[in-house]
């Protein structure tokens, strides 16, 4: 024999499901919003916060949270030497087992850190997992992704872009062709190019950037803040000052 | 021994097993929901775009596209991108169409220089993936955008995919595909819900992560150097776009996906255009399961939790299956008895009725995706998926067989009945010839343009949501 409290339960389970598609069933007939979600075809995105600065200018400091925070240990006595790299290239591509391996598409990969030599010509692109050291007049024919903290050195030309995930430090009279997008603070040293070819260019950073005193406009977009100075000496972190060698800043 | 007692712990394994797979992709899509409404957002160069304009070659296949074809072409005439040195062109495919769009293919490249015709005549109507690279045999320029005929772009659109591409390690792009006919049917409006929670909560979260977003075949592109290492598109898969993912993620590239470059498409109206569309996907994403389930395990260049990801991506297609099976197994233990792990049962009954019924943790996603929309009242219409989850169900659980078949090549001469029976529904025999050590099945011409009769209404829908936004700001103001 059913009970009546077996009935009371049997019917708010069926009440309560049919509760749960009423509501749809009604939007459905009588729609708020049917869509389709609005987005303006015509939109365009000339206007962005870009900020194009003239260096020249003298500013006065603006937004300037930290710098170097997040360096941690990784000193350069793991520095893979570039010539190594190269004959490990030659030896095996693809090699899984290798620190270094070359993808498709003229690409490097790296584990490690890696240290280039002066006056060094790299025909590719260059994945560092770990951080980058470039000596002076450097020609990077490809792009650069570095996952560590890169240096940039003087006078080094870049034929595409830099994509760096900590520090990036640009020393001076080095050339961009493309862009730079960097996760943590932006050092740029007096003379630095960057935005040179057709494709345009600018520098966005997820920190702060800070560029020396000089003549020329640079395009950078920044959540942190811009700041001009006189030295980056003046800025750089202790943290940082340890782990570069603070003569070449 | 009764049989009951030997079907039990049989019963008990498989239930176990299923079980598990089940919580696995739970928590997944708890994990995707989560670090989308509360954790920080990747963005991926996007304070570039603009800045960064490389030389962009875009793809548009079409076959019988009449209806759309205006749509899209005047899309990339107002495309806010620079022209100078022909770093900007379109090149549309027409693949053996026999309606109109050639002819209004012609108009338009005769008009405007950077669109360039290619007509596939003789051997066309074989499909994307043979158009797509016919497409790619043409194109100059160092990125390569595809885009479905059906599709809108914002003016902003080709400036944000390509800006990922400043990174070297990206070989891949992603953009957000939002449905413009939402309100002409009911199937509209649910395939609405499920791309918004796809896109909007899914890949913007798998990116977030690291794990794997994605390239969903259109609004989105490739390196031109990386796509010829990897071979272009494979015209033996059915799901091209998810062969290249795994191509991609096991040679070292990345896939980004960025979800302010937004595109408007035509969803499916009718649900036997559903069906096939489904079922189109699930054998081609079962394809790749079997293809690169190992290979994933195996790989060096993915992290653990890529790895995790990579797999159950490749499974999704197998879940409904996995409840189908789940279903049957719960009604054969019952009816045999098994008392071993009958004091689970509460647990085990949750958990199915919690994935059977639709997958709530799939709707919460959804949900998630319409309050960050702003459409909170559509939210109202997610018991409705329901609906849509039992049709996937039976069609993917289906997709799974063919597949398996296909796989071990019981489509065969000597299997007339499997063969006439697999003919009739599009499937053909591939040639061995071509694809030696590849997959052995495609699905023929006209099974291979699955979206051929859409309604052309995209433009109204979107005139009316733009009157509708207007109406609204003025509101606002006043």
């Amino acid at each position: 024999m059913i009970s009546f409290g077996y009935l009371i339960i049997l019917f708010l389970l069926v009440g309560l499901t049919i509760l749960c598609f009423v509501w749809g069933f009604w939007e459905y007939k009588k729609p708020k919003d049917s869509g389709p979600l609005f987005i303006d075809l015509d939109r365009t995105i000339d206007e962005r916060s870009a900020r194009v600065y003239k260096i020249g200018e003298a500013r006065a400091p603006e937004l300037y949270a930290h710098s170097g925070k997040t360096i941690s240990g990784d000193k350069l006595d793991k520095t893979t030497e570039w010539n190594h790299i190269m004959d490990e290239i030659s030896r095996n591509r693809f090699e899984t087992r290798a620190r270094t391996w070359m993808q498709e598409a003229e690409t490097i990969r790296v584990i490690g850190d890696v240290r280039i030599p002066r006056g060094e010509v790299i025909q590719y692109n260059l994945v560092v997992e770990g951080d980058l050291t470039s000596e002076a007049d450097v020609t990077f024919l490809g792009g650069l992704h570095v996952k560590g903290r890169a240096i940039i050195g003087a006078r080094n030309f870049l034929g595409k872009s830099i994509v760096c995930q900590r520090e990036l430090i640009v020393l001076e009279d080095v050339i961009v062709r493309n862009c730079i997008d960097c996760k943590g603070p932006v050092f740029v040293k007096r003379g630095a190019r960057v935005g040179m070819g057709v494709e345009g260019g600018g520098i966005a950073s997820a920190s702060t950037i800070c560029v020396e005193k000089a003549e020329g406009p640079l395009k950078v977009h920044s959540v942190e803040g811009v700041r001009v100075v006189e030295s980056l000496k003046e800025v750089v972190s202790e943290d940082l000052k340890s782990n570069v060698d603070v003569e070449t800043i | 021994m009764g049989l009951e007692s030997q079907i039990a712990p049989l019963a008990n394994l498989i239930m176990f097993i299923i079980l598990v797979i089940m919580c696995l992709y739970i928590v997944r899509h708890f994990r995707f929901f989560w670090n989308r409404m509360f954790e920080d957002q990747r963005t991926c160069h996007q304070e570039l775009a603009g800045d960064y304009t490389p030389s962009v070659s875009i793809l548009v296949p079409m076959h019988n596209e009449e209806r759309v074809a205006t749509n899209i072409l005047d899309r990339f005439v107002q495309m806010d991108y620079p022209r100078d040195g022909g770093k900007y062109e379109v090149i549309v495919i027409d693949d053996g169409s026999t309606d109109t769009t050639p002819l209004i293919v012609d108009q338009y490249a005769s008009k405007f220089g950077f669109i360039k015709a290619v007509h596939r005549v003789g051997n066309g109507g074989n499909g994307k993936p043979e158009a797509l690279n016919v497409g790619l045999s043409v194109a100059s320029n160092e990125i390569i955008l595809t885009f479905d005929a059906d599709y809108m772009p914002p003016c902003d659109c080709v400036k944000r995919l390509v800006a990922p591409f400043c990174d070297v390690e990206v070989g891949g792009v992603m953009g957000r595909v939002v449905v413009v006919n939402s309100p002409e049917s009911f199937l509209s409006r649910i395939v609405d819900m499920e791309r918004a929670a796809g896109y909007q909560v899914n890949q913007q979260a798998r990116f977030n992560l690291n794990l794997i977003p994605q390239f969903g075949g259109t609004v989105g592109g490739f390196r031109r150097s990386v796509l010829k290492a990897v071979g272009g598109w494979d015209e033996t898969k059915l799901a091209e776009d998810t062969d290249l993912t795994y191509k991609l993620y096991l040679r070292g590239w990345k896939i980004a996906y960025v979800n302010a470059a937004e595109c408007y498409e035509e969803a499916v109206t009718s649900w036997d255009m559903r069906k096939n569309q489904l079922r189109r996907w699930a054998i081609g994403h079962d394809q790749c399961f079997f293809e690169y389930f190992f290979e994933t395990l195996k790989s060096p260049l993915l992290t653990f939790w890529q790895k995790v990801d990579g797999l159950l991506l490749l499974g999704v297609y197998v879940v409904p299956l996995l409840i189908l099976i789940g279903w049957l197994t719960g009604i054969l233990t019952y009816l045999a008895g098994a008392p071993s792990w009958i004091s689970l049962f509460p647990a085990m009954l949750f958990i199915f009725s919690y994935s059977s019924f639709g997958n709530f943790a799939v709707f919460t996603e959804v949900g998630g995706s319409l309050f960050l929309d702003q459409r909170r009242r559509s939210i109202w219409l997610l018991p409705l998926i329901l609906i849509g989850f039992f049709a996937n169900v039976w069609v993917c659980s289906k997709a799974f067989l063919e597949a398996v078949f296909l796989r071990l090549q019981l489509f065969d001469e000597e299997t007339p009945t499997f063969l006439n029976r697999v003919q009739e529904e599009g499937l053909t025999r591939y040639n061995r010839d071509k694809a030696p050590n590849n997959f052995h099945g495609r699905i023929n011409n006209a099974h291979r343009w699955d979206k051929t009769d859409r309604s052309g209404n995209g433009l109204l829908y979107y005139n009316h949501a733009k009157n509708a936004e207007i109406r609204r700001n003025h509101s606002k103001r006043s």
